[in-house]
C-alpha cells in the first residue's frame, strides 16, 4: 500500500527512553480496568445493581503482537474490546497507551488516538452502512483525519480494496451486493485506511464459514507481518485464538484468570477453567480421546458474581477458601510471563490434569 | 464492456472528479439501496395504481377549474339536480358542485401535503434528537409528546387553529400548522425509536471509532437508515392530515366559508341530504376523500413492505 497522507495531527508520541537491556516498554498498559453496568430498577427504588461487566483487568500488551482473549459469551471480553478505545467509558482504571492515559483525555482531545486504534467488528452485516458504497465507508476516517480531496480519497480507498483482496472497482457497489467474507474485508479495509497501530478485533471471523475463516485470518496476519500491527484477539474459538496469537489471555465472569503465552497456555493450563475449555477443544483424531474437565451448572449472574473466587462455584477443585478469598493473578511456577488466579495452580492436582489435556 | 467513468466516479466534493481519479474503474452496474426499494415497490401493482389515481385526482383538482367558466352563484338554481351542464349539481346558491368539488380538493391536498411536511419535519428533529442524544433531552420530548398525546385531538387542533387565525395568519396556514402541531407526536415516537436503535448499531460504533463528528454521524449513518420509516410516516401524515382537515371543516371550524374544501362540501351535502333526502350532495366529497385517503394508505403500505431491511438486507 502506498502511503496515505498520515492524519495531520497524529499523537506525538512521548517515547519515554529505553533503558538499556530493560525490554521495551508496552505499547499499551491495561490497569485495573472495571466497567459496570447500572441496571434499571424500577422508578422508585431504582435499584442500584450494576453489571459488573469487567472487574479489574490488567495486563500489558506489546508492540507487534496478538494478544487473544478467550471466554465463553457474557464473559465480558467484547465489553472490554469496547473500553480500550473508548467506544464505552470505562468506570475505573487506567488506559495508558504509549505513555498517555487515553482515560484523562477529553473525548474531543482522543480524536488523534482514533487513527490509531481501530476495531474489526464480529457481524459483517451489523457494521457496514447499508446506505452508503463501499467507497464512501472505507472513506470516511480519511474524511474525518482531513482528507477532503475526493480522487485522493478514492485513490487511497482502492489501494486499500486491493490490499484486503477485493477488486477496485467494488468501489461504487453497497454492502448488500457482498457476501458475509467479502464484508468483512471491507470492514478490515476500513479499520485499516488509517494505518493504525493497535487494532481490536472483535470476533472477526466467528459470524463466517469455516472455509472463509481461514482466509481472514491468514489476511489478518499477513498484514500484521506487513503494517506491524498490534492485535487484540477476542474470540470464543480456542483453536483459532491458538493459531493466531503470542499471548492468549482467558476471561470469565469480567476476570481475566490466567495469562500466558500461546504455546504455555495450551500446554501447560494451570486455571482449572482455561483446564475445562480446553479439554472442551475436539481433537482432530477419531482414534483419541481427551480428558474431559465437565463444568457443574451455568455461568452465575454478572449482577451477583459469587464472592470470593468468581469461578468457585463450578470449580473441580474448589474449596473453603476459594469462597472466601479472591485469588491473586500472579506468577505460576515462578514463571512471570504464566500469570493464573487460583490458589491451586501449583498444586499436584491441577499439574497433573494439565498434564493429561496437554496430550 | 467499459462505461462512463464520470457516472461511476460521482463523490460528494467536485465535478471534476473523473478527469482526476487514478483509479482504472472497470465497469459495474451499481446497484443503489433505492434502485432496490423501487424494484420493490414496483411490483405491488395495487401501489401504482393508487399512485396514478392520486395523479388524475391531483391533475384534475388543479388544472380542470382553469378550463371552467366563473363559478358565479345563480340564485335561481339552487339545489338543482344532476344535468350536463352540472354533472354533481348545484349547492343551496346555485354554485356548480362539480367545480367546488374540484376547488375544493385543491385545499384539501395542500393541507394534506403541507400539514404532513409540518408534521415530518417536527418528528423528524425531535425523534432524532432524543433518540440520539437521550438522557434529560429525550425526558423532556417524551414528557411533551405524552402531553399532547394526553388531549384529545380534535379539541387541540380547534383550539390551536384559533388561536393561529386570530393571530393574523390565514385560515388556510392556521390549519396547516395546527395539523403539523397535533400529529407529530404519533411520527416523533416511531422515529425516535427507529433512531434508539440505529445509534447501537455497530456501524455508527465504527464511525465513532473513526472520529467521525456527532453531527456527521446523525446526518450520515442515522437518517439515512430512517429515511424509509420517515417517508412511509410522511404518507399516513398525509391521510391524517386530509381527515383531520375534513372533519374540522364538517364541523364548520376549519378554513370556513366561502373557501371549499371537501370537508366543508360534505358538510354542505350533509344538510342538504336531510333537508330533501338526497344522499348524492355529499356523495361526491365523501367519495374523493375515500378514495383519495385509500390511494395514500395503500402507498403507505407498499412503502413500508419496499423499505423492509429484512427482505434483502441478508
Amino acid at each position: 500500500m502506498t502511503q496515505a497522507p498520515p492524519p495531520p495531527s497524529a499523537p506525538a508520541a512521548p517515547q519515554p527512553a529505553p533503558t538499556p537491556g530493560a525490554e521495551r516498554p508496552p505499547l499499551f498498559e491495561v490497569n485495573h480496568l472495571v466497567k459496570h453496568f447500572p441496571v434499571k430498577g424500577n422508578a422508585l427504588t431504582g435499584s442500584g445493581a450494576v453489571v459488573q461487566a469487567v472487574s479489574d483487568v490488567s495486563f500489558t500488551i506489546q508492540e507487534g503482537e496478538t494478544l487473544g482473549i478467550v471466554g465463553e459469551s457474557g464473559c465480558g471480553k467484547t465489553t472490554m474490546g469496547r473500553l480500550l478505545i473508548r467506544l464505552i467509558e470505562a468506570t475505573s482504571g487506567s488506559l495508558v497507551y504509549r505513555g498517555v492515559d487515553l482515560r484523562s483525555l477529553a473525548y474531543k482531545d482522543l480524536k488523534p488516538y482514533r487513527a490509531k486504534m481501530q476495531i474489526i467488528f464480529q457481524d459483517p452485516y451489523a457494521s457496514l452502512n447499508p446506505r452508503l458504497p463501499v467507497g464512501d465507508i472505507i472513506g470516511e476516517g480519511l474524511y474525518n483525519f482531513g482528507v477532503r480531496h475526493a480522487p485522493d480519497r478514492e485513490r487511497i480507498v482502492a489501494q486499500t480494496l486491493d490490499r484486503v483482496g477485493l477488486r477496485k472497482y467494488y468501489i461504487n457497489r453497497y454492502p448488500h451486493e457482498f457476501s458475509g467474507g467479502q464484508r468483512q474485508r471491507i470492514g478490515i479495509a476500513r479499520a485499516l485506511v488509517l494505518q493504525p497501530e493497535f487494532v481490536v478485533a472483535d470476533e472477526p471471523v466467528s459470524a463466517l464459514d469455516v472455509s472463509i475463516q481461514s482466509q481472514v485470518l491468514n489476511l489478518l496476519k499477513d498484514l500484521q507481518k506487513e503494517f506491524g500491527l498490534t492485535y487484540i484477539f477476542i474470540s470464543h474459538n480456542l483453536s483459532v485464538v491458538e493459531h493466531i496469537s503470542d499471548r492468549v489471555g482467558v476471561m470469565y465472569l469480567g476476570k481475566i484468570v490466567e495469562l500466558a503465552s500461546a504455546a504455555e497456555l495450551y500446554s501447560n493450563p494451570r486455571h482449572p477453567y482455561t483446564q475445562a475449555l480446553l479439554s472442551a477443544v475436539p481433537i482432530p483424531d477419531p482414534t483419541m480421546r481427551r480428558e474431559r474437565v465437565l463444568l457443574k451448572g451455568d455461568v452465575p449472574s454478572p449482577i451477583n458474581p459469587p464472592s470470593g473466587c468468581r469461578f468457585h462455584t463450578r470449580c473441580p477443585v474448589a474449596q473453603q477458601i476459594c469462597t472466601a478469598e479472591d485469588p491473586h493473578f500472579e506468577p505460576k511456577d515462578n514463571n512471570p510471563k504464566h500469570l493464573a488466579a487460583c490458589f491451586f495452580s501449583d498444586t499436584q492436582a491441577v499439574k497433573e490434569i494439565a498434564a493429561k489435556l496437554a496430550l | 464492456m467499459s462505461v462512463d467513468t464520470a457516472a461511476v466516479v460521482q463523490q460528494p466534493g467536485g465535478p471534476e472528479v473523473a478527469s482526476a481519479s487514478a483509479v482504472d474503474f472497470e465497469t459495474t452496474k451499481e446497484v443503489g439501496y433505492y434502485s432496490l426499494v423501487w424494484r420493490r415497490f414496483r411490483s405491488r401493482k395495487v401501489a401504482l395504481v393508487a399512485i396514478a389515481v392520486i395523479v388524475i385526482i391531483a391533475a384534475s383538482c388543479f388544472l380542470v377549474p382553469l378550463f371552467l367558466p366563473p363559478n358565479v352563484p345563480d340564485a335561481s338554481n339552487p339545489y338543482a339536480g344532476l344535468s350536463a351542464q352540472h354533472p354533481f349539481g348545484t349547492d343551496e346558491i346555485g354554485r356548480d358542485l362539480f367545480t367546488r368539488n374540484l376547488l375544493g380538493g385543491q385545499i384539501s391536498l395542500e393541507v394534506g401535503l403541507f400539514a404532513m411536511l409540518v408534521t415530518i419535519i417536527i418528528a423528524t428533529a425531535l425523534g432524532a434528537l432524543s433518540g440520539f442524544v437521550t438522557g434529560i433531552v429525550d425526558g423532556v420530548v417524551t414528557l411533551l409528546t405524552n402531553a399532547l398525546l394526553g388531549i384529545p385531538g380534535i379539541v387541540l387542533l380547534i383550539l390551536v387553529s384559533k388561536i393561529l387565525v386570530s393571530s393574523g395568519l390565514s385560515p388556510v396556514t392556521g390549519v396547516i400548522l395546527g395539523i403539523g402541531f397535533i400529529s407529530w407526536p404519533q411520527t416523533s415516537r416511531i422515529i425516535r425509536s427507529v433512531v434508539l436503535s440505529l445509534r447501537e448499531k455497530e456501524f455508527v460504533e465504527a464511525a465513532r471509532a473513526l472520529g467521525t463528528t456527532r453531527m456527521r454521524i446523525i446526518l450520515r449513518h442515522i437518517v439515512p437508515n430512517a429515511l424509509g420509516p420517515i417517508i412511509v410516516s410522511a404518507t399516513f401524515a398525509v391521510v391524517g392530515a386530509i381527515l383531520l382537515e375534513s372533519a374540522l371543516s364538517f364541523l364548520g371550524l376549519g378554513i370556513g366559508i366561502p373557501t371549499a374544501t371537501w370537508g366543508a362540501l360534505l358538510e354542505g351535502g350533509y344538510t342538504a341530504t336531510t333537508a330533501h333526502n338526497d344522499f348524492l350532495y355529499a356523495l361526491w366529497p365523501g367519495l374523493s376523500i375515500l378514495i383519495t385517503v385509500l390511494c395514500f394508505a395503500y402507498v403507505g403500505d407498499a412503502l413500508r413492505d419496499a423499505f423492509d431491511p429484512r427482505s434483502f438486507e441478508r
